[in-house]
């Protein structure tokens, strides 16, 4: 526990200095407001709700900052071996993934929330926004932490997550406008959330068929991403 | 406390370790000396289980590897925190509390950049940091690799003062330097090492009486240059 809360601790005084990640948790909601001030209107006049950028950009932060913050300082503390001395002190692997993941998810609440209030959510739609919100960021925490260790420094780390971000990001809303892209789409994590996101903001309520379905879309791409995990923990390991 | 005994290392078939045996007593300061690229790193990092040899054996004697302290050339310090900020991470892992890190941090002569963040350090301050991070904890045994190189004469001193006071708290030292000067008037026993092999082991004085190289004071320097033929930087 210790280890952990010293993990924690150290990612609060250090990752708001770490601009260029801090900036993805404001760059989001912010073009989200941006996007909805400007053209919600005209979005809920051709049948598409005032929300639909809000969603669209909840879906992208959840989908891609969590996956980069916990990528990006694994490749961090990798390059200048930061984790060499972290082991060294008895800090255990899974110590400082909880450390790490656990500031990730708690830092991600704010533009969460700030989704919410961006998109006029009624307060039962929070009851399963943030659920689903926080699942899709446990989901790309556990994907960082794949490419974190894959990566020998932060360069390399930026060139796997990119693509990725583009693809988990951008693929389930160019799905909307194709049926080929949204059979390749519907695979992924951010689609399902892309999904329940739409309906619960528009206040529906999702069949049970749907949810089940989407749900077990996104635990067979945490079940993916986890034993990818493995396989790159007992390949590359953190040890720094 | 520590010992080696015939220790292989190979990097892409070159062997940079060959045979390395020593043993290193409670309590004492031991050098490994020997210029760049002898093996000096390469030894520590084995010992600190950061890297495995390919034969031989070699024992730490403590319970716990977090009894023991490491200072490297790659410090691995977080540069947008500050040097308090690095050492609080740490003492909140070793559960040793703040008053401790900040006693740390004035054992190096650091405490007035407690406030500035890591990057904006110079060279040798950065070095100070991190063996203040070393040190932090009280280790039973402390590997200190090139821990004067990049510092003025009058921080080395202090740093001098600082291992002897460790010692003396029962503390083992083992330190690399291609500083022969620097070993005589620190360590209790030295190995001088040579494209991976140790040429000469014991007491500077006694290794010095050996080769009858004494001038003022005992000249381990020309010892070194006599074995092997190598001038040190």
């Amino acid at each position: 526990m210790r280890a952990i809360s010293a993990i924690f601790n150290k990612q609060v005084s250090d990752f708001p200095k770490n601009i260029s990640v801090a900036f993805l948790y404001v760059m989001y909601p912010v073009l989200a407001a941006v996007m909805t001030f400007f053209m919600g209107g005209e979005m809920e006049d051709g049948g598409v709700g005032a929300g639909f950028f809000t969603v669209v950009f909840a879906m992208m932060f959840v989908g891609s900052t969590p996956m980069i913050s916990v990528a990006n300082t694994i490749a961090e503390d990798n390059e200048y071996k930061s984790l060499r001395f972290l082991v060294m002190a008895g800090v255990k692997p899974h110590q400082y993934m909880l450390g790490l993941g656990t500031f990730v998810m708690i830092f991600s609440l704010f533009p969460i929330v700030v989704f919410g209030i961006i998109g006029g959510f009624a307060p039962e739609v929070y009851l399963t926004f943030i659920p689903i919100a926080l699942l899709g960021c446990t989901t790309s925490v556990i994907l960082g932490g794949v490419v974190g260790i894959f990566s020998k420094n932060v360069q390399q780390c930026a060139a796997i997550y990119t693509p990725l971000m583009l693809v988990l990001g951008f693929m389930p809303f160019l799905a909307t406008f194709n049926e080929t892209m949204m059979n390749i789409s519907q695979v992924l994590f951010t689609h399902q959330i892309f999904l329940i996101f739409s309906y619960v903001s528009e206040g529906l309520v999702l069949g049970n068929f749907t949810m089940t379905s989407a749900m077990a879309i996104i635990g067979a791409n945490v079940l993916v991403f986890a034993v990818l995990f493995v396989v790159a923990y007992k390949k590359k390991g953190l040890k720094g | 406390m520590i010992s080696m005994t015939n220790v292989v290392k190979r990097f892409n078939g070159n062997t940079v370790l060959k045979d390395v045996s020593f043993e290193v007593k409670a309590g004492e300061i031991f050098g490994l000396l020997g210029p760049s690229g002898a093996g000096k790193t390469t030894i520590i990092n084995i010992l600190a289980k950061q890297l495995t040899a390919e034969g031989g054996t070699h024992t730490v004697a403590v319970d716990d590897f977090t009894q023991v302290g490491l200072m490297l050339e790659e410090d691995g310090l977080y540069g947008r925190l500050s040097a308090m900020q690095n050492l609080n991470l740490f003492a909140g892992i070793y559960g040793v509390g703040k008053a401790k890190a900040e006693e740390a941090l004035a054992s190096v002569g650091l405490i007035d950049a407690a406030k500035r963040p890591v990057a904006k350090l110079s060279k040798g301050m950065r070095q100070r940091l991190a063996l203040a991070r070393a040190i932090l904890h009280s280790p039973k045994v402390l590997f200190l690799d090139e821990p004067t190189a990049n510092l003025d004469p009058n921080t080395a001193r202090g740093i001098h003062k600082l291992v002897f006071a460790l010692r003396d708290e029962g503390t083992t030292v083992f330190l690399t330097t291609h500083n022969m000067e620097e070993a005589v008037n620190l360590c209790n026993n030295v190995a001088l090492l040579h494209k991976g092999e140790i040429v000469e082991y014991g007491a500077p004085k006694e290794i010095c009486e050996r080769h009858d190289s004494f001038k003022t004071v005992p000249d381990l320097e020309s010892v070194f240059v006599k074995l092997t033929g190598v001038v040190l930087e």
